[in-house]
């Protein structure tokens, strides 16, 4: 299982986290049910967001792309 | 106890026309509220514009303290009367509300007025008296309001609905006091009434209104006080002072900000859960706190708050979104005192971020936002921190 926290407070709003938001919803059923997703204010790093939190370890400078290589690098290492 | 009133209006424009032939003015003053509504003769720019004169022309008397009967009479002198037909080019009707919750309703040729009682959730369709006023006989409604009543003021291109296509002789007061009578247990905002009572004004004229039609929906309730907290303080040592004047603040509540509410939850141990529903892609998604009535990001929301309130003082309504500046204009409108406890700190980050990035300037926002609010007649204090 994948628990995944996106920050949602000013900067990481202006810097695209809604946009990180929108792709979980475009990922395929079958990986996107292995995601719980919750929505966070502030993980203290205002200046290098988008900001989440998977399964606890801080991500910063967040993208789209690169969140779904997270994904795929920790669900291929759960299903392992 | 005084009541304040909420007041919800719309408009359909004749099949054709640009513009609605029917205007509308709300006058506030001290614990008075003046509504002052006009139908051009015809439809269209003409009746658009005859009517504005008349609402503006009537709303700027009785906002300078011209007693009613005073600028009726004066409107009835003023208004041009077609050669043709014999008649004003436009109507003029003023509904009065004091603050001891006494109506008084002067109605010039206009469908008559609904009345939803709260208690016994019964509508009634109230007879006016047909009094001289200012030289001119007119319809004159004197009665009282309770908390939870609503009021419905219709221009006559809603109750002839359906003239001669759907329903030969148009749905009438009967038919739209049948529709009024069924929708009362599902209906209680005053937006919720009017978007109802125009959507089944439209289909009934097949989508292609005969003539311009108005509704107006005035809601009687308790009023409330709002305090809203943004920002944290910018001395530290007064992070507990804030959120304990907040947890004893007996009203309705609201936090803006993530960094504020994070400061909140974590000061009065409770529960912070940040919602992901996007109802508005540029507004941030709201949060949920015990004993919280609204969490919202800050500034962004407070800027996108401000554009909506702006469009309510222009005649609009709020939409019927839940985003979060949407769910924070709806809260500032509903309450009539209004306290602002703004923090003053800030965010090293967002400094940091300053080429990249143009923040909106809290302190300006919120100087904005109090002149829009007293504009809008509330009663606001500010406290920064």
């Amino acid at each position: 299982m994948i628990y995944l926290e996106i920050c949602l407070g000013t900067a990481c709003h202006l810097m695209g986290s809604e946009e990180i938001f929108s792709s979980i919803e475009k990922l395929p059923p079958s990986v996107r049910e292995k995601i719980t997703v919750r929505g966070m204010h502030c993980l203290n790093a205002c200046d290098q967001g988008p900001n989440v939190r998977i399964n606890g370890k801080v991500y910063h400078r967040m993208t789209p792309e690169k969140l779904i290589e997270v994904i795929e690098e920790i669900g291929g290492e759960a299903d392992a | 106890m005084r009541l304040a009133l909420d007041v919800s209006q719309g408009s359909l424009a004749k099949q054709g026309e640009e513009i609605c032939g029917d205007s509308l003015e709300i006058v506030r003053k001290n614990d008075e509220m003046m509504v002052v509504l006009s139908d051009g003769l015809g439809s269209g720019v003409k009746a658009g514009i005859l009517s504005t004169m008349t609402v503006k022309m009537a709303a700027k008397l009785l906002s300078r303290g011209l007693p009613l009967e005073e600028t009726v009479e004066t409107i009835n002198k003023t208004l041009p009367i077609c050669k043709v037909r014999g008649l004003a080019y436009a109507t003029l009707n003023i509904l009065y509300i004091n603050e001891k919750n006494e109506v008084r309703f002067i109605q010039d040729d206009a469908p008559p007025l609904i009345l939803i009682k709260h208690r016994s959730k019964q509508a009634i369709i109230l007879e006016g008296q047909k009094n001289i006023i200012g030289g001119k006989e007119m319809s004159d409604y004197q009665f009282g309001i309770d908390e939870g009543d609503i009021l419905i003021i219709v221009s006559d291109g809603v109750p002839h609905a359906g003239v001669g296509a759907i329903l030969e002789l148009g749905w009438g007061m009967q038919g739209l006091m049948k529709y009024v009578q069924k929708q009362l247990p599902s209906l209680d905002e005053p937006e919720e009434w009017v978007e109802e009572i125009l959507e089944v004004t439209r289909i009934l004229y097949s989508e292609e209104p005969g003539d311009d039609a108005t509704v107006v929906a005035i809601r009687a309730r308790k009023p409330r006080s709002l305090m809203l907290v943004s920002g944290p303080p910018k001395d530290q040592a007064k992070d507990e002072k804030l959120c304990k004047t907040f947890q004893s603040f007996e009203g309705r509540k609201v936090i803006c900000g993530g960094a504020t509410a994070n400061m909140v939850a974590k000061k009065l141990q409770r529960n912070l859960e940040t919602e992901l529903e996007y109802s508005d892609p540029s507004v941030p998604p709201t949060a949920k706190m015990e004993g919280v009535n609204l969490v919202t990001e800050g500034i962004l929301t407070i800027n996108k708050a401000i554009e909506r309130l702006k469009g309510v003082l222009g005649g609009e309504n709020l939409k019927p979104k839940d985003d979060g500046a949407t769910l924070l204009a709806k809260e500032l409108i509903q309450s009539e005192e209004i306290f602002l406890h703004i923090g003053t700190a800030i965010n090293p980050a967002h400094k940091a971020l300053a080429p990249a990035i143009t923040y909106p300037d809290r302190i300006q926002a919120f100087g904005e936002l109090v002149h829009l609010l007293e504009r809008l007649g509330k009663k606001v204090e500010i406290q920064w921190y």
